[in-house]
């Protein structure tokens, strides 16, 4: 009793804190944060500008200041691919500056803004750090400002999919009979769906004429309509245990109304759950649009994503001879992986008691 | 050392000290253990007589170490710190164990023979048919009727008195010199704990065993242990013959642990007119009901034609063995689970109402449960739980006014700001058993009820604690006129607090009356042996 007393937020914070891991995954998913607000600040170039088609990434050297080299033809064709043959030697430096100004970006779609955090010192240079696409289009510029579309489409399902599964689920737990017999058979009827096709066959019900909000829209639906079962039959057999504590006894002979009962002794119980569930689940649905839009179901331009920028990467021959093309997978992947630490810490560190 | 110890012990602990990395948790641990003889280890929980347990066998919890110094030497050989391997060629073989809890002691899914004849393979050369037949042998030693037929049933075939006397088997299948029960009968009945005592007994002297049992409850310890060591934080403060101790506790804390056993008989205090009447309550419950339609389940009857009052200003106790239906009677009365039936509190008629017809009693009636950790939400702070039944009952004009009754109501139930301090913001996790189990109380008394179930609100503490929690619930009797029904196995709680007491089995009251008369002179041979159980155990 000597010890002061301490707030539940406090106590999960400081066994939080033990893991250095789920502090990496903390900082780095600050870092996405940024990239989601700032990410046309953050981009060298406007992300649908052109320039040369598959351009390796430019080499970053010091010449009197940093520059870029990009590389040119050496006029020669490689006998075998059959692809002209590009060298470094030679190239003209394109000199770098922090805050340069460039293409012009919204700033939370309201501030118009022409700086960018680095990039060519004059707006007719061209940096290309991991290279550009099928249409020379600058591919770390688009990965950094379509982190806001797959990581906002992501927010999106996992929110409507945590709030379907914690109400279907908890209705079924807690008052138990037909209800639950039947949300039962409803949620093994959803998880026995070979997804995959699922996923296809419904993109393909979308009509190619929609316009791409609305398109966004009905992904974010169908992702939502197929991915809230999982979580519902966790928070069922969760409430029902809670629903049979003796607190939840002591309640009810207190006289407490069900809507008491759920919202004060039941929720509150069932939150670390679905906070942990909530960062788990969140890279799982990233994951997935990458997943689907290197199978082809992706949003459509002009909103850019990381599964649509991986649309291109289907082409094994593509891949071969143009490997800088796979680099969005490098920010799916610090995405899963900060979503993943910081769950695994949070789940570690949820019940101190 | 007391004369009667003989020359070569087979246990000899001397110095032995216990930390969990820089804390020590136990020191300078003394105890020697002949044969043929037990040795009883008292104390509190947190006293650290399972960790003196643990250590001997070599099963410390991860964390916890032997302080260097420490020597264990079991029949003259010293064991402390030897390696894991060694250690286990002895667990089983020279010395073994059996736990509290005879549920998960033995692995379900493998029958009783096949465990039986593991534990006999580890550490002997003896072919299958062979340890089968031993098997079959141990079963009858442990007094298990058809040993033949046990060997192939699965644990969760047998009651948990049964399991134990498998435990005890196995304990048993290899000989070994020193055996130690760690609270063997806290998890089990009354009438069964007495009929486990009494073979352990038996088999320490029939084996010449050396018996070292590790217990909380006094009168196991007084009649079944020659010589008794209590600890407390850590340390043995007093130890002797049994009888010695007993009688002349010299240390305060043992004076103490034996001036809380409830000993006293509740007054009978001025009763008034009647408060709660039952009348041939019957309860089913329904068996699993599954598939899609709802079909009429088989009913299980749990309790069948009751039918007791309880007296404005009276507390009435329910005691029978678990199963035997006590606590499906209260809730009833509560109206917390369905029952057939009448049931009246002061005039009106309960049955029948639902949840909202019964709001206007809630707040008139209130509940004490078992568990103190699982009756107080986790989330909600000491402030939340007490005031919730303001809330839900709109007690209270104002905010100030329902945290005056708040405060009131902690310090009734011993929990006040001069005791404690302000604990308002604090958490339940934050208090110990006893502390929560007045919490429980304060929360049902912040709706000033006239009636209080109480199921078994001890069962779960330290008997110090209990010994405090029963004082508050005889002041709170004496000054408010509360009445309660006090469910509880343990006979001696009862008889402390109640003036009437109704014996339950199997669903049925099969005697009513009140307590100085029943305890004295019990009618039905089951509510005899329940008293002899309680009070000498010799059952």
């Amino acid at each position: 009793m000597t010890a002061p007393p301490q707030s539940y937020p406090r106590l999960v914070w400081q066994r939080f804190r033990r893991s250095w891991l789920g502090l990496a995954g903390l900082a780095m998913l600050a870092l996405l944060l940024v990239t989601v607000v700032f990410g046309g600040f953050l981009a060298p170039h406007d992300p649908d500008s052109r320039y040369e088609p598959f351009q390796p990434p430019s080499r970053i050297g010091f010449d009197g200041g940093l520059v870029a080299r990009n590389p040119h033809p050496t006029g020669r064709i490689d006998p075998v691919t059959l692809q002209p043959i590009l060298t470094y030697d030679g190239a003209p430096p394109v000199p770098l500056r922090l805050f340069a100004p460039g293409a012009r970006w919204w700033l939370l779609g309201l501030v118009p803004v022409d700086r960018h955090l680095i990039g060519p010192a004059s707006p007719a240079g061209a940096v290309h750090i991991l290279g550009t696409d099928r249409f020379g289009r600058d591919i770390l510029s688009r990965g950094l400002v379509a982190a806001r579309i797959s990581l906002g489409l992501a927010t999106i399902v996992v929110t409507l999919t945590t709030l379907t599964g914690l109400l279907l689920g908890a209705t079924a737990g807690y008052r138990g009979g037909a209800i639950d017999r039947w949300l039962g058979r409803l949620i093994d009827f959803v998880l026995a769906f070979p997804q995959l096709p699922l996923y296809l066959a419904l993109g393909a019900l979308i009509p190619i004429t929609i316009g791409s909000g609305q398109f966004l829209l009905l992904l974010i639906g169908i992702m939502a309509l197929l991915g809230w079962a999982g979580l519902a039959r966790e928070i069922r057999g969760k409430t029902m245990v809670l629903a049979r504590m003796d607190y939840v006894r002591a309640a009810v002979a207190l006289g407490a109304s069900d809507w008491r009962i759920v919202h004060r002794h039941i929720a509150p119980n069932l939150m670390s759950h679905v906070l942990v569930s909530f960062t788990l689940t969140l890279p799982a649905i990233v994951l997935l649009e990458s997943f689907l839009g290197f199978l082809g179901l992706a949003v459509k331009p002009p909103l850019i994503s990381w599964g649509l920028m991986l649309q291109d990467a289907g082409n094994f021959a593509a891949i071969g001879s143009y490997p800088w093309i796979l680099a969005p997978v490098g920010f799916v992947f610090v995405t899963v992986f900060a979503f993943n630490a910081v769950g695994d810490a949070l789940r570690d560190a949820i019940d101190p008691y | 050392m007391t004369p009667s110890t003989p020359i070569e012990p087979v246990l000899d602990v001397s110095g032995l000290g216990i930390g969990f990395g820089a804390a020590s948790v136990v020191a300078d641990v003394s105890l020697r253990i002949a044969r043929g003889e037990m040795v009883a280890l008292v104390g509190e929980s947190g006293s650290g007589k399972s960790l003196t347990a643990r250590a001997v066998m070599g099963l410390l919890p991860r964390g916890a170490a032997i302080a260097p110094g420490s020597r264990i030497d079991l029949g003259g050989e010293p064991i402390a710190g030897l390696p894991e391997p060694a250690l286990r060629r002895l667990r089983g073989r020279r010395m073994a164990m059996i736990f509290q809890e005879p549920m998960s002691s033995l692995n379900p899914v493998y029958s009783i023979g096949a465990q039986l004849v593991e534990a006999m393979r580890a550490h002997q050369r003896i072919d299958r048919a062979a340890a089968r037949a031993r098997a079959a042998e141990l079963l009858d030693e442990v007094g298990l009727p058809d040993p033949a037929a046990t060997l192939g049933k699965y644990p969760h075939e047998l009651s948990g008195g049964q399991r134990q006397r498998v435990m005890i088997a196995m304990a048993l299948s290899n000989r070994p010199d020193l055996l130690i029960a760690d609270e063997p009968t806290t998890a089990l009945d009354v009438i069964v704990q007495a009929q486990i005592l009494a073979l352990l007994k038996d088999l320490q002297r029939r084996h010449a065993m050396a018996v070292l049992l590790i217990s909380h409850d006094l009168t196991v310890v007084r009649r079944h242990a020659d010589r008794v060591h209590v600890m407390q934080h850590g340390r043995i403060v007093e130890a002797g013959e049994t009888a010695a101790v007993f009688a002349t506790p010299q240390h305060p804390y043992t004076q103490m642990l034996l001036a809380a056993e409830p000993a006293a008989c509740a007054d009978a205090g001025p009763v008034g007119d009647t408060l709660v009447a039952v009348h041939d309550l019957e309860i089913r419950y329904a068996a699993r009901a599954s598939g899609w339609r709802r079909r009429p389940a088989p009913m299980i009857p749990a309790v069948a034609g009751a039918e007791f009052t309880v007296g404005r200003g009276e507390a009435v106790g329910i005691v029978g063995e678990s199963g035997s239906g006590k606590t499906s009677l209260g809730l009833a009365v509560m109206r917390l689970i369905a029952s057939q039936g009448s049931i009246s509190f002061d005039g009106a008629r309960l049955d029948g109402r639902d949840r909202r017809a019964m709001l206007p009693f809630r707040r008139r009636m209130q509940i004490v449960l078992q568990d103190p950790f699982a009756s107080l939400n986790p989330r909600l702070s000491v402030r939340q739980v007490v005031e919730e039944g303001l809330i839900v009952n709109a007690i209270g004009t104002s905010a100030a006014d329902r945290l005056a009754r708040v405060r009131a109501a902690l310090s009734d139930a011993g929990l006040g700001e001069a005791v404690m301090g302000d604990i308002l913001s604090r958490f339940p996790h934050e208090f110990s058993g006893g502390q929560r189990q007045r919490l429980s109380i304060a929360r049902a008394l912040a709706v000033e009820p006239e009636f209080l179930l109480l199921d078994e609100p001890t069962s779960a503490l330290d008997l110090s604690v209990q010994a405090q929690i029963l004082a508050l619930l005889q002041r709170l009797q004496r000054e408010r006129g509360l009445s309660y029904l006090f469910i509880s196995h343990d006979l001696k709680v009862v008889r402390a607090l109640c003036q009437r007491i109704i014996v339950m089995q199997g669903g049925r009251i099969v005697e009513s009356g009140p307590a100085a008369d029943i305890l004295a002179n019990p009618q039905t041979p089951y509510a005899a042996r329940l008293i002899r159980a309680a009070f000498d155990l010799a059952a």
